[in-house]
């Protein structure tokens, strides 16, 4: 049998119908004229327009890093402060709501950005040993072996806010704040204490019906300025407290069986919040805007169990900044050991502590120095311990008395660029 | 007249053919050297990395010596650094995430790979490879919110009445402990194992399911003798390569973990690992503590490469056992066919008599038993029909348990950042002020914009760098690496996709403080973090890519008289592309959701990039200092950024998987 | 003789929209081979498949018309049973690769509910005889199946399918993939195998069929052409299609 009719094409199709078929071998006919259409492979061009805008965007920075776009920082008349300079912290995150509102301000005021990373008080002074960061924030003075990490390049520690620190809980059943004192806290936190309905809480809080429920203690896992606050406190009355943990933002916790530690200062005041019996501290700012968190009073020298808030606050750090003789602003070490907790008036809070920015005191040492820099450090140093400091308040920070604030201002002389003075601006 | 020529005369095609062989070959072995050189480079990196964080380490080993391994106790303060614990807490929740996370694992792969039907099984498994690329940030803040408070309040104090309390289950049921932990991890491995599993048993020929399924076997049956036994090899690497990640993990533990610097007495203990030691004290640390901290980074990096190295181990074993090795019927298998002589005698006649062996069937009388078990045969079979259907309900359920996260995730993000994703100004304005609604009548949102342009930048960079040698170095590797050296490179490379990002951070940041320190902290470093993550990665994926295309491919095109190395570059090379596209893309991805390693080194910054040289943000550094905030304006921006976060590596997913249709299981990798 | 063993009548399969087997219509004889012939992609492998319902694990696939195994419809019937009766072995050797070949043999035994050490080593001795491989693994059964030689391997298939008894043995294209020698042997094997079972083999290899099989049935682009005693196809079929291949002028 011999094909049919049939054209062969590509793969010979035969006729079903007839049941016949082209031979294996029939040559293939001429091809018709059609074109061979091409499908492009969409894939690859869009991966190449991805690549392309992100290269872009990449080159920008570059070019932005070059310096060959973006905002040319304007030389300004000799006397006036320098624009369009852009500053960075870093430090404690209890700062982080007071620096958002100081940044927006300082900027439009003078046109100068500040950026602020709250990686908390440990991370600020190591981006600042760096440097990394032109300036630190922290609610702690300097130890030892941080002061010793700067290798001998002075520093300016300076006072610009102050703070105070709530012994936050959650005990369901209790609907008026109770009392807490050093003594009894350390005993919490050392283990010593582990129920609730104790002798030696019950003997603070007369009246009250505490649950017979183990005390969960809870404290900050990361290096934390309110552990050095709380740490500070429990030292200042509490010997064998002072002697084992100390006073530090890190410390050795004493273990006991019911103790969680968590990262960061909202996180804490979150989980206490949300798990019963528990214990912890937070600063006074987080948890005045946290509605539903129990926060205790706490017992001050006077034997007055006094309920933080702004006030006694303000009060205590008012009372402490009179009582201390504050060592200038360019001796770092003299600042290792001021404290400002116990407040001894009757109505003062007795958890209160000072927050710190600290700069190199020449500031050619810094980051990426400049003397426009430098100046423009100074002017917002200069602002946030003057002008900045009625924006505390509404904030719920406390705002630094005069006494400090005059201090800072006469210690801002102190800077120096490059060994010579700094010439200050307005 | 081509073709024509006389005896001196080449024709002039002949020879135009031959020099533009001799360019060809000249351009290929410029290439063979070119990513030769790439790898090499790559494994000074590498040599490079582990020397800088053994130079930190050094001071703290020559300090406290094998207390650090033994030592219990963990004392800044005082120099004292014991991280036995860790090390014990570190094992005790990989492996509790393991035992968790790998029936629901192969459960999910035997639904997907035996069990859906096809429109499902895409949608599921699309699923399934967005749970593994949501980053560690989100899986943190998210543990946080939602599985401590279920834990604390519903399922631990369940598990404690059910148990009485004692043991495994004693103490305060909290939430931030190492069950916690453990669960968390086991969510964020799962997608791996499930994704490598599922590859493994789609490898196994369909002819070996069904000489099951035509011996009279149920689908489970047959999954069981015929597809799980080989893909075995495959299944132990997703397992192991899961434990990997588990190990490593920094960030979302550190969240759940609840700081416990002791041993731990039960499941609701809380714990520290070493990797949330070093994430929760490096930032602060000073010098003999990052000594200290980085020389329990090397232990961290120490567990992996021992890991890795069973993980290669076990399955060299498995595939040598379980491979199909087509032996020619003159070879001699080890003492099972009778001696050569006897066996070949040339090609016999069709039907010719003259083998004298015996090799005639028996006819052979059979038992009365065996004619009898066709007659049981349908009551057994209900019950094995009863196993299949119970087997496939249980897959199907694991599937639904291991999407449960993904959907509360995606719906807690929506939920809370769904306005803020569709208003304009969130992805161009900066950060607002904190806001307290009862003090500030005028509470702006903010935004993300500066995170969005950072993220893009560190995407962009690391791109830049770790693409172009991950791909050179992956083919060097599969095309020309048959040597000790490739081999070890390649081995390299597996441990190094699961080194914990924190100490990449740690490295770069601290080779540039000593070098430079005014960009120790800049989008530059933290690119170049980025990018040491990416490389591995992208290194693995090209590999296998490579690797999957067929030998004959390769034959074909050196038949038609191309080159060795220019089959490499223009053949395999496009024949793999869409695998190694998808991996790069996806190594892309798993750099945007990265957290760890730019704590230190992009540091974070609330303005536009101002250049290279300064300090960046990120949409992941924003969720995770902001996360837990108690203003609103700021808690609806973190959500917001999470929400952003989530969509694009849904895009990235649905993108690959719709331009390049297939990708393979190793970019899953992360 | 009995009726037939296999009755296929007015079978049509589709993948989809798709047709691949037109009306076929033939009867297989009890205890005979048969052999399945045709060009390659005319839907050979794929009639072998409905035969054991195999071709239900692709999508989209059906069929309608009936296939009757001893008078019974088998698309009635249960399928795990339909396969218990109907075995099949498959054109690459496929031992179970992480099983023994004692294993391998067992493995449709255990499936049954066998669980009887005695039983199994009976049942395995006796399929590996019936396979022709027993004298030469006789030593080693607990030894990896898939160690054996491919033309060992196949016949340890044969042995695994032959363990659970069927009373069909379908294969396709067996010997495709093994060299002469051991293609010889799996012949020799089914003309000794087809004294007990009913064995359909698939094969493109004319001269296979015609020294193997009793009946012979030709197929062609879905169609059945001719179905007869083989040496009537490969002599004087009926068909000028049947002839033409036969002859080897196409195909």
């Amino acid at each position: 049998m011999t094909a049919s009719g049939a054209p062969a094409g590509v793969g010979g199709a035969a006729n079903p119908a007839t049941g016949s078929a082209p031979s294996g071998g029939a040559p293939p006919t001429s091809p018709s004229p059609e074109r061979i259409e091409r499908k492009r492979s969409h894939g690859l061009a869009v991966v190449a327009v991805v690549v392309v805008v992100v290269v872009v965007v990449a080159a920008l920075g570059a070019a932005y890093e070059l310096h060959w776009i973006g905002p040319k920082s304007k030389s300004s008349p000799p006397g006036t402060c320098p624009t369009g300079v852009t500053l960075t912290g870093a430090g404690a995150s209890f700062l982080e709501p007071l620096m958002s509102q100081w940044v927006a301000s300082f900027d439009s005021a003078t046109g100068n950005p500040v950026s602020y990373t709250d990686s908390g008080a440990g991370a600020g002074i190591t981006a600042l040993q760096g440097p990394t960061v032109d300036f630190a924030a922290t609610d702690d003075p300097l130890n030892a072996s941080q002061i010793a990490g700067f290798k001998g390049d002075p520093l300016l520690t300076m006072p610009i806010a102050a703070g105070a620190l709530a012994i936050v809980y959650n005990l369901p059943g209790i609907t008026s704040p109770i009392t807490l004192s050093g003594p009894v806290l350390a005993e919490i936190y050392t283990g010593a204490v582990t129920s609730w309905n104790s002798s030696s809480i019950r003997a603070i809080n007369p009246g009250v019906n505490f649950p017979n429920a183990t005390i969960i203690t809870v404290h900050r896992q990361d290096a934390a300025g309110t552990t050095y606050v709380l740490s500070n406190f429990l030292s200042d009355d509490n010997a064998s407290w002072k002697s084992t943990e100390g006073t530090s933002i890190t410390i050795d916790w004493p273990t006991a069986p019911t103790q969680r530690a968590i990262t960061g200062n909202s996180a804490l005041a979150k989980f206490v919040q949300g798990t019963a019996d528990t214990i912890g501290y937070v600063d006074l700012t987080d948890v005045l805007n946290t509605p539903g968190l129990q926060y205790a009073k706490v017992l001050n020298p006077s034997g007055k169990a006094i309920l933080p808030s702004l006030q006694d606050a303000g009060s205590a750090i008012r009372t402490m900044s009179a009582n201390i003789s504050f060592p200038a602003l360019n001796d770092t070490q003299a600042w290792t050991t001021i404290s400002m907790v116990n407040s001894p008036a009757p109505a003062d809070y007795p958890l209160t502590t000072l927050v710190y920015a600290f700069v190199y005191l020449d500031l050619n040492d810094g980051y990426q120095s400049s003397l426009a820099k430098s100046q423009v450090i100074w002017e917002w140093l200069n602002w946030t311990s003057g002008v900045g400091q009625n924006e505390a308040s509404p904030l719920y920070y406390v705002p630094l008395p005069s006494v400090l604030v005059t201090d800072d201002h006469q210690g801002l002389s102190a800077l120096r660029y490059d060994s010579a003075a700094l010439p200050t601006c307005s | 007249m081509p073709g024509e020529g006389g005896l001196g005369e080449v024709p002039p095609r002949r020879e135009s053919i031959e020099r533009r062989g001799s360019r060809l070959r000249i351009l290929g072995r410029g290439f063979h050297a070119l990513s030769a050189g790439v790898a090499v480079g790559w494994l000074l990196l590498v040599a490079l990395l582990v020397g800088v964080l053994a130079w930190t380490a050094r001071s703290a080993i020559r300090h406290s010596g094998s207390f650090l391994l033994l030592g219990a106790e963990w004392d800044p303060n005082r120099q004292i650094f014991g991280a036995a614990p860790f090390i014990v807490d570190t094992l005790l929740t990989s492996l509790l995430a393991l035992l968790l996370a790998v029936p629901v694992a192969l459960g999910v792969a035997i639904f997907l790979s035996e069990l859906a039907p096809p429109r499902v099984r895409d949608v599921v498994s699309y699923a399934v490879d967005l749970l593994a690329a949501v980053p560690s940030v989100i899986y943190g803040f998210w543990a946080f919110i939602v599985l401590v408070p279920l834990m604390a309040h519903t399922v631990e104090p369940d598990l404690a009445r059910t148990t009485g309390g004692t043991l495994l289950f004693s103490g305060l049921p909290l939430g931030v402990d190492l069950l916690t932990s453990s669960l968390i991890l086991a969510v964020m491995i799962l997608p791996t194992i499930a994704a490598l599993s599922r590859e493994a048993m789609r490898a196994v020929p369909r002819q070996l399911r069904e000489s099951a399924l035509s011996l009279g076997a149920t689908r489970w049956e047959a999954t069981r003798m015929a597809v799980l036994g080989p893909a075995r090899a495959g299944i132990l690497g997703g397992i192991l390569l899961g434990l990997g990640r588990a190990i490593g993990e920094t960030i979302v533990v550190a969240m759940v973990i609840g700081g416990g610097r002791t041993y731990p007495t039960s499941l609701f203990s809380p714990g520290t690992t070493l990797a949330t030691i070093i994430a929760d004290d490096l930032t602060s640390a000073a010098p003999p503590e990052v000594s200290a901290l980085v020389a329990v980074g090397l232990i961290l990096l120490g567990i992996t490469l021992l890991v890795n190295l069973g993980a290669r181990l076990l399955i060299a074993r498995e595939r040598k056992e379980s491979e199909e090795e087509e032996l020619p019927a003159h070879s001699r298998p080890r003492g099972l066919l009778p001696p050569p002589g006897a066996e070949f005698r040339g090609f016999a006649h069709p039907g010719g008599a003259g083998e004298a062996e015996a090799v005639l069937a028996e006819p052979v009388e059979l038992p009365a038993w065996r004619r009898q078990l066709q007659a049981q045969l349908p009551g057994r079979l209900r019950r094995r029909r009863a196993l299949y259907a119970a087997v496939a309900v249980l897959t199907l359920l694991c599937t639904v348990l291991a999407l449960a996260p993904l959907a509360s995730i995606l719906y807690t993000a929506v939920q809370n950042g769904g306005r803020a994703v569709v208003t304009p100004s969130f992805y161009t304005d900066t950060m607002a002020p904190a806001c307290n609604p009862a003090t500030e009548h005028n509470c702006q949102l903010g935004g993300i914009g500066p995170a969005l342009q950072g993220t893009l930048i560190l995407i962009g960079l690391a791109s830049l760098i770790a693409i172009p040698i991950g791909i050179l170095a992956g083919i060097y590797l599969a095309e020309y690496g048959r040597n000790r050296f490739a081999r070890s490179l390649s081995f390299l490379t597996e441990v190094m996709t699961g080194i914990p990002t924190i100490l990449i951070g740690t490295f770069v940041f601290v080779l540039f403080l000593a070098e430079d320190p005014s960009i120790a902290a800049s989008a530059t470093t933290g690119g170049i973090a980025l990018s040491i993550l990416m490389i591995p990665l992208v290194t693995r994926t090209t590999e296998e890519s490579l690797r999957a295309v067929p030998d004959s491919v390769r034959e074909s095109a050196r038949a038609l008289g191309f080159p060795r190395h220019w089959v490499t570059l223009r053949v395999t090379l496009g024949c793999a592309r869409g695998g190694i596209v998808t991996g790069a893309l996806l190594a892309a991805s798993r750099a945007g959701g990265e957290t760890a390693a730019l704590l230190m080194t992009a540091q974070g910054f609330q303005y536009y990039s101002l250049g290279l040289g300064r300090p960046i943000d990120s949409l992941t550094l924003v969720i995770f200092t902001t996360f837990g905030t108690p203003y609103p304006n700021w808690q609806e921006v973190t959500w917001g950024a999470t929400l952003v976060l989530l969509l694009v590596m849904l895009t990235i997913g649905l993108a690959t998987r719709i331009l390049f249709h297939r990708h393979t299981a190793g970019a899953e990798v992360t | 003789m009995e009726g037939p063993k296999l009755q296929v009548s007015g079978l049509n399969a589709y993948f989809g929209s798709k047709q691949v087997l037109y009306d076929l219509s033939l009867q297989f004889p009890d205890r005979a081979a048969s052999a399945i012939i045709g060009p390659s992609g005319c839907g050979k492998s794929t009639f072998l498949r409905c035969l054991n319902r195999l071709h239900e694990e692709v999508p989209g696939a059906r069929v309608e018309g009936s296939i009757r195994l001893d008078g019974q419809e088998i698309s009635r019937l249960n399928e795990v049973a339909v396969r218990c009766r109907v075995g099949m072995v498959f054109q690459k050797p496929t031992p179970f690769p992480n099983m023994s070949i004692y294993d391998n043999v067992a493995s449709g035994l255990r499936l049954l509910g066998v669980r009887s050490r005695d039983r199994l080593d009976e049942a395995v001795l006796a399929s590996l005889k019936q396979a022709a491989l027993w004298e030469e693994v006789k030593g080693n059964v607990d030894a990896p199946g898939i160690r054996l030689s491919g033309g060992q391997q196949q016949r340890l298939c044969i042995a695994r399918a032959l363990a659970v008894q069927p009373e069909v043995l379908l294969m396709d294209e067996p010997c495709s993939a093994l060299d002469p020698i051991a293609t010889t042997k799996i012949e020799k094997l089914v003309l000794e195998l087809k004294r007990t079972y009913t064995v359909i083999i698939v094969t493109h290899n004319l001269a296979q069929a015609s020294r193997v099989s009793d009946h012979t049935a030709f197929l062609y682009l879905g169609k059945l052409v001719e179905f007869g005693p083989t040496q009537k196809i490969f002599e004087r079929p009926d068909e000028a299609l049947t002839e033409s291949y036969v002859r080897g002028r196409f195909g």
